[in-house]
């Protein structure tokens, strides 16, 4: 089952990444919002999981079936991911741990908890987010980002240690955002009654609930953020960091999913279950189309936006990556990513609903 | 069996409206209209007190009484009694007889559900009675009414029980269905199904009491020397299949309870292993974060 609202915040988690990488690699800025779009991308995979299962399921697919798929989607994912990093951040840079390879991951995970009781996922989020600074301590986080930007060597003890705690978005503590979402999807979207069932008639589950878990979180995290400069040394920087995303703080991490969760809750009460929503079609069909193709968006954008930096340097006769940062005004970045998002709109739109193209249509054919 | 309240019992007037004076129009005079509740016995009620003062006919397992239009609880009966016509030449047709018959049909089955047969006609020792779903006409000698009155009254409310108990069994077949897969094996989704299936197995339970309740008197031996209301009452259970249809309920009721039973076994064996496997994978999990805080300690000492 599709929901309008998982679609409306995948587009706005598209809309802020998008915006976010055209400002910083083209023009170094870093706009007041950067942060917010890959947790909530983060979060729903692990929703849109769970509905991809709850759909197999409906459709009569055996545990085996489903297991196998998944194994296959998070290694399509991965592999992705690893190709994505060679082509679009150059091959040096195929272990930098970008989202991409932790989604992959995330599912492969996720694959696993699925089969487990729901507790069990929340507490792997918590020892995932709880442990991910004893990590960074043991791993000396800052040594491999000397430069603030992630960089590693090309040994076996090094890639596991990027991919757990070092890298862009290191397994933990980002696990604990798949798994966030999993576990809300499976509480917060009911699945269809079966025929002949009048369970039917069962109220829906509140999202009261995940809102107050969500305000909860952030509010936590704020009060962890204004405490910090009154705790012990070994609290605030050892198990505290404030508010960054590389590393993901515990304060960031709280805060990015109570957010997350507050308005997966908000917009689930206010757009699915409201049927006035569905008078706004014009509205749902564009995060319909941003939704439908966010994969091949996120991939696209990297790829209209850094190839030409990659290919002007080289032309110039200097670094491919000199003009990283530096290619143009913030104004000129901010108005290339809404041309990118009004081109990707009005292409994607016009192949279709029944029509698909792109990387999740590739994903399908060779994992379905 | 049954209890016919004395007159001194019955103090309170029959209750007569307009409408009930209406609906009498058309038939001869003498006639009465009863509405009819079945209401639970004094002793039922947790004080042990009679809560209903309204005119009682007769007591069995439930006390008959008299109601108005509109009343709570509602009409379960309509008796109609009408005097029967002097005894003319048996061997002629009375025209006028033959139009009180037709009458006292179209009345009766003015309440008739589609499917079913419209009418019911039974004739005995003079007195003729026809009866569907909710509705009786007794045409008789008016010292007879009494008698047959009490007998049809506790053999309606048992076939009233029956058919009660036959529609639930009949709409929750569908349900049964739905649920009879979680009999064999129980999974994650269905724990939200729990108290569903609790109540539905609660119901049957239910059901399956109501239906042990009537049996002795469904059940019950033809009275010997016989009666007119124990003739009445009898051929009334075999002309209703009575029997018969009590030992199809307890046959469907026993499918029901099986499936349920195992249904609520397998949900509390689920139940009980969820949460020793939780527990077990908290175990385990807390094992392999020491595992991987371990592991990476020895990783991070051997980086250069």
């Amino acid at each position: 089952m599709r929901y309008p609202s998982i679609d409306i915040l995948r587009m706005i988690a598209i809309f802020v990444m998008v915006l976010v990488h055209f400002c910083e690699n083209l023009a170094g800025y870093t706009p007041p919002f950067v942060g917010f779009g890959a947790p909530l991308f983060a979060v729903l995979s692990g929703v849109s999981y769970r509905l991809w299962v709850n759909g197999q399921q409906a459709l009569g697919r055996s545990e085996e079936e489903i297991s196998k798929i998944s194994v296959r989607r998070g290694l399509f994912v991965l592999v992705l991911g690893f190709a994505f990093n060679v082509f679009i951040w150059l091959p040096e840079e195929i272990f930098n741990w970008d989202v991409l390879t932790f989604i992959g991951a995330a599912l492969l995970l996720l694959n696993f908890a699925r089969q487990l009781p729901l507790p069990i996922s929340v507490l792997v989020a918590v020892i995932s987010l709880s442990i991910s600074p004893l990590l960074r301590g043991l791993a000396d986080y800052p040594s491999y980002w000397p430069n603030g930007y992630f960089e590693t060597d090309l040994t076996l003890t090094d890639l596991w240690i990027g991919f757990t705690t070092t890298g862009y978005f290191p397994f933990f503590p980002w696990i604990a955002y798949s798994l966030a979402g999993f576990v809300t999807a499976s509480l917060l979207f009911a699945d269809p009654p079966e025929m002949g069932d009048d369970d039917a008639e069962e109220p829906l589950p509140s999202v009261l609930p995940f809102v107050i878990c969500g305000g909860t979180l952030v509010s936590l995290s704020v009060m962890l953020l204004l405490a910090r400069p009154y705790l012990p040394p070994v609290i605030s920087q050892k198990l505290l960091g404030g508010w960054t995303m590389f590393p993901p703080t515990i304060e960031y991490v709280l805060a990015t999913i109570g957010g997350a969760l507050f308005l997966l809750g908000t917009a689930h009460q206010l757009v699915d279950r409201n049927p006035a929503t569905l008078r706004h079609t014009s509205l749902l069909n564009i995060a319909k189309t941003f939704s439908r193709y966010s994969l091949t968006i996120y991939v696209l954008h990297h790829v209209v936006h850094l190839w030409p930096l990659w290919i002007y340097g080289m032309a110039m006769g200097v670094e491919p990556t000199y003009f990283w940062q530096q290619a143009m005004s913030v104004q000129a970045a901010v108005a290339w990513a809404l041309v990118f998002l009004a081109i990707c709109y009005f292409t994607f739109n016009r192949i279709g609903p029944n029509e698909r193209h792109g990387i999740e249509t590739w994903m399908r054919w060779l994992c379905d | 069996m049954i209890s016919p309240l004395t007159k001194e019992q019955n103090k309170l007037a029959e209750p007569r409206t307009p409408a009930m004076q209406q609906s009498l129009a058309g038939f001869p005079p003498g006639s009465e209209l009863q509405q009819i509740a079945f209401v639970a016995l004094a002793k039922d009620n947790k004080d042990g007190k009679a809560s209903d003062n309204r005119r009682a006919l007769c007591e069995f397992q439930r006390r008959a009484v008299l109601v108005s239009p509109g009343d709570e609880p509602p009409v379960d009966l309509l008796i109609l009694a009408v005097p029967s016509l002097p005894a003319a030449d048996t061997s002629q047709v009375n025209p006028e007889a033959e139009v009180l018959l037709t009458q006292l049909r179209i009345w009766v089955e003015a309440a008739a559900i589609a499917g079913q047969p419209p009418s019911h006609l039974m004739i005995l020792q003079g007195a003729q009675i026809f009866w569907n779903q909710g509705r009786l006409a007794i045409l008789a000698p008016a010292e007879r009414w009494e008698t047959i009155r009490t007998a049809l009254i506790e053999a309606a409310f048992y076939e009233a029980e029956l058919r009660d108990i036959e529609h639930a069994l009949g709409t929750a077949w569908p349900q049964l269905e739905a649920d009879a897969p979680l009999a064999f094996e129980f999974e994650e989704r269905a724990v939200s199904k729990r108290k569903k299936l609790q109540q539905r197995f609660q119901q049957v339970l239910l059901l399956r009491a109501r239906q042990a309740r009537i049996a002795p008197q469904v059940h019950n031996p033809h009275v010997h020397p016989p009666t007119l209301a124990s003739q009445v009452g009898e051929r009334f259970r075999e002309r209703m299949r009575l029997a018969h249809r009590h030992e199809i309920l307890a046959e469907q009721l026993e499918v029901f309870e099986r499936i349920y039973e195992a249904c609520g076994q397998r949900a509390s064996d689920f139940v009980q292993t969820r949460s020793s496997n939780t527990l077990e994978w908290v175990i385990i999990v807390l094992l392999v974060t020491q595992l991987l805080l371990g592991g990476f300690e020895v990783l991070t000492s051997l980086s250069p």
